[in-house]
């Protein structure tokens, strides 16, 4: 039999990876209690434990410039942007940059001991990054610095439910992953920093971040947060080096994208693609890549290859001393692979999983109402990839803005929410809500039949990853793969069963990415035009005279409600402008 | 195959990768004091445990089978 603990805290934070950790550390600095709380190991958690490392400080001595920054926010993103968060996010880098040095973790030195500063060669962006190391390597120094400080931390305890009374945010309630036990927290304020998601298990994704599940939308969406952004989230297009079914999970990261000779299939021979390729990439042919990579299989010209003959030397060599710095050679070599001897590769461009990395950063997700990190749920504030603060529009502009917005939105989140809490009375809860809470939470494990986690995830990752779904999207296949996502929602989600409390995660899991690809889908039907990385074959262009606008997603009564929201006309460029200056880049069949 | 092996000769029960582990595959056996793997199903090849662990006592193979769909549920 389970036990249940009762925690009661000023702030209570929910995900400890980089925006988490920063809202820990910084509102307890401000002097009210703090929990944070992950369902897995803080420091070993969160996309940030999988992230490359590249940091974009913004420092004006070193002669960047604040405005070139936010360009390629906005230009990349098509103007979808929120300037104001965009600035932000930008000149607060250095604070936060700071506070790394502060806490022990240690930007990369060049050779002349100064700090590393350097642009990734291709697809990346024109912008300068630090590199702090892998994620798992800097996040320890995290940790250290929020135990230091007096955070109190609970590891490998997942959050189901947020708790609202009146409309106010008071707390959440969950279950440990281990021991099953029942635990609810009363809180003043609230901080969301969950991360975005994934699909669960797949060899070979984007990053191995299986365990992201969209839970922090998904529990906000149900207590009435308006969630927008989700027409941007796409699949994941990743070259890792691999052979057959064997994996080594180095990202190669597109260094040769632009390099291949046109003996080989695929990208060479896609005129428009290339042209815009050529002019492009450094500003930002990641998402260019991924959709015209996949409009090429869709012509029938795949599968697309992987080729190092042409990278480049000091490519390669980057590619190696990645590699090298993350002590990850071994994978390299269990699977009989060497880089430096070239070649093409075999089922290496995967197209698959990672619904949502196309746009984390803070362009998808619990909508903000404000530069504070507020939400529509007073009481509850947003920090990271779960956050949609508008920092970055349609598309991800270039490596190194995630962790910064993670960063800055979860330092500002962590303040704000401990001044609210410094000014607000608690309301306790009375214990009432208990009985359906751990009905709801212990379902899965209380069914004697029903549906495996492992089986539905298995059918949602079916149905959504094919390249047809998300990357050359139509409004029939949308809407025919929403119907089967609906059924999963509807009886599949309702039938879950979980054999322990490992499973019964799963199960939670599973049921909030159901959720999360209905709102996908959703979204992608509503947005009737092709922006950053939405990309429609059926309506190819963009539509600024009817959607220069956000898609927003509200629970009403258990049905999704989708709202268009215009945006400020002067966020857009000068009408002069032509559609080719306004928008230089050609989505497949645009003419 | 995922993770394949834990040296039980290597480890000394640490629980280090038990932490590490984001999918929460490996578990401690408490009556042997050893690192066990539980969950090797969910394993994503990410192989922190093996990088984390000060004893060099696991071993994460390169590649993993996924299953063919059954109609039924399981």
């Amino acid at each position: 039999m389970s036990s249940q603990i009762d925690a009661e805290t000023d702030v209570l934070v929910i995900g400890g990876g980089m925006a988490g950790l920063f809202a820990a550390i910084k509102a307890r600095e401000e002097g009210v209690d703090v929990i944070l709380v992950d369902k897995n190991y803080v420091s070993k958690s969160g996309s940030t434990a999988f992230a490359e490392g590249d940091y974009s400080v913004c420092n004006p001595e070193w002669g960047h410039d604040v405005r070139a920054w936010m360009n390629q926010a906005t230009v990349v993103g098509e103007y979808l942007n929120n300037p104001e968060w965009t600035e932000i996010t930008v000149r607060e880098s250095l604070d936060r940059y700071n506070d790394f040095l502060a806490w022990g973790v240690k930007p990369k030195e060049a050779s002349d001991g100064s700090v590393l500063r350097f642009r990734r060669p291709v697809g990346f962006g024109p912008l300068e990054c630090c590199f702090l190391g892998r994620g798992w390597t800097f996040l320890p120094a995290m940790r250290r610095q929020a135990e230091k400080v007096g955070v109190r931390i609970i590891d490998r305890v997942m959050i189901t439910d947020l708790l609202t009374r009146d409309g106010t945010a008071v707390g959440a309630a969950g279950f440990h992953g281990r021991t099953g036990d029942f635990y609810r927290f009363e809180a003043k304020a609230t901080v969301m920093s969950t991360g975005n998601g994934t699909f669960r298990n797949v060899p070979g994704a984007m990053g191995p971040v299986g365990f992201l599940s969209y839970d922090g939308e998904s529990m906000a969406y149900r207590c009435g947060a308006r969630i927008g952004g989700k027409e941007f989230a796409n699949t994941g297009a990743t070259g890792f080096a691999a052979q057959k079914n064997e994996t080594a999970r180095v990202d190669l990261r597109g260094k040769a994208f632009n390099t291949i000779p046109a003996k080989y299939p695929g990208w060479v021979s896609y005129g428009p693609a290339i042209s815009f390729t050529n002019s492009y990439v450094d500003a930002e042919g990641y998402e260019t890549n991924r959709i015209t990579a996949a409009n090429t299989i869709h012509e029938g010209r795949g599968p697309i290859y992987w080729n190092l003959d042409g990278a480049r030397p000091e490519d390669l060599e980057a590619t190696l001393r990645d590699i090298k710095d993350s002590k990850t050679e071994f994978r390299l070599e269990r699977v009989g692979l060497d880089l430096t001897k070239g070649g093409l590769f075999t089922g290496v461009l995967r197209l698959e999983s990672a619904p949502g990395h196309s746009i984390f950063g803070g362009g998808t997700g619990i909508s903000s109402t404000g530069t504070d990190c507020t939400t529509d749920i007073p009481g509850l504030y947003g920090a990271g990839d779960v956050y949609q603060s508008k920092a970055i529009g349609a598309s991800y502009p270039a490596f190194g803005f995630a962790l910064r917005n993670a960063s800055v939105t979860g330092a500002r989140a962590g303040r704000a929410a401990a001044q609210f809490a410094s000014k607000t009375r608690r309301i306790p809860l009375d214990g009432k809500e208990v009985p359906e809470l751990k009905e709801a939470i212990y379902a899965p494990m209380e069914r004697t039949g029903g549906f495996s986690p492992d089986w539905a995830e298995q059918q949602l990752y079916n149905l959504m990853v094919p390249y047809y779904v998300l990357l050359v999207k139509h409004g029939d296949r949308l809407a025919a793969t929403l119907t089967m996502v609906r059924f999963l929602k509807n009886h599949v989600a309702p039938k879950l069963t979980a054999r322990d409390a490992h499973e019964l995660r799963l199960a939670h899991e599973t049921r909030n990415r159901i959720l999360s690809m209905e709102m996908i889908l959703s979204s992608a039907i509503f947005r009737t035009e092709s922006r950053g990385s939405h990309y429609r074959e059926d309506c190819p262009g963009r539509d600024d005279a009817n959607w220069f606008a956000d898609v927003k997603i509200s629970n009403r009564g258990g049905e999704m409600e989708l709202v268009k929201e215009p945006l400020p006309s002067e966020w857009l460029p000068d009408a002069a402008l032509t559609y080719r200056e306004r928008y230089p880049r050609r989505f497949p069949g645009e003419g | 195959m995922s993770i394949e092996r834990i040296d039980e000769d290597l480890c000394t029960g640490c629980g280090t990768c038990t932490d590490s582990c984001p999918m929460d595959v490996i578990r401690m056996d408490d009556a042997r004091g050893k690192a066990t793997i539980r969950y090797p199903e969910d394993c994503t090849l990410c192989a922190i445990c093996e990088i984390d662990c000060p004893e060099h006592a696991i071993y994460v193979g390169p590649s993993k089978e996924t299953q063919v769909t059954t109609c039924w549920g399981l």
